[in-house]
């Protein structure tokens, strides 16, 4: 499979819809309209390297987690301190 | 990033590693860590610790293998990077950019991406495979997100583009 314009393009959108972002949302951080990005994911506009270099700091953010569930993350690292410590007990680490 | 290339070549040579996949527990035992797989909550990928002088790095053993080598990359970049805070997990904020924490987050995702994928490798592959995205993920045990994601911000997808 080569990587043809067309390719890049529905890549670019199938990044954006799957971080559930809109294309307001990426239009931000490359400074364009909603049309404009519209336009580059219909591979009727093409893309720079800086611009791709945006998009792929953009795709980099990560989604948020709820307060209920940074909770449980923060008692299952806790947990993980507490394992180690039994390994080390136990002399296993 | 330049800074990365030269840490990630070092590093390479030290494990004695030539080609992709890039075997990561090897990078980590050569830093002196231990992988330790671990059922930990779904939105926490891993965390690294050095406690007493004993370096570990937990990976969530629930994830995909490739999730999983991911986070072994990552770790290891907040390592390298110099970063404080070891132990920080994702949190909600509408404003990531401008957090601190984030920044170092995404600084290890870029350390990551360039660890499992290095441009060297990825060069030589794309001339002799072009751009088979399904290839070059087996090829590099890598989701193919992350693949388009190092294609595209190095610039490689559009230097084979077509080819």
């Amino acid at each position: 499979m080569s990587l043809t314009k067309e390719k890049l393009s529905e890549k670019i959108k199938e990044l954006r819809t799957s971080k559930g972002a809109s294309q307001e949302e990426l239009g931000k951080v490359l400074g364009k309209s909603h049309a404009a990005i519209s336009d580059i994911e219909r591979g009727i506009t093409d893309v720079s390297v800086q611009e791709l270099s945006l998009i792929a700091d953009f795709f980099h953010t990560p989604k948020g987690i709820s307060p209920q569930e940074k909770k449980l993350v923060d008692k299952s690292s806790r947990d993980f301190d507490k394992y180690l410590a039994e390994l080390r007990k136990k002399g296993e680490l | 990033m330049g800074n990365n290339s030269i840490k990630i070549e070092g590093l390479l040579k030290m494990a004695k590693i030539k080609e992709a996949p890039v075997d990561l527990e090897k990078i980590a035992k050569v830093l002196g860590f231990k992988v330790i797989r671990y059922p930990f909550h779904d939105k926490l990928r891993g965390k690294i610790t050095i406690v007493d002088g004993i370096k570990v790095i937990g990976v969530n053993k629930t994830h995909s293998a490739a999730s999983q080598r991911y986070t072994i990359a990552h770790e290891l970049g907040h390592y390298l990077n110099g970063h404080e805070h070891y132990e920080k997990s994702y949190e909600d904020n509408e404003h990531p950019y401008f957090d601190h924490n984030f920044q170092q987050e995404k600084e290890a995702d870029l350390f990551a991406a360039e660890l499992l994928m290095p441009k060297p490798y990825l060069e030589t592959d794309l001339q002799k495979l072009g751009l088979d995205i399904s290839i070059l993920k087996e090829k590099y045990q890598v989701s193919e997100q992350a693949l388009w994601i190092r294609l595209t911000s190095s610039g490689l997808a559009q230097k084979y583009q077509g080819k």
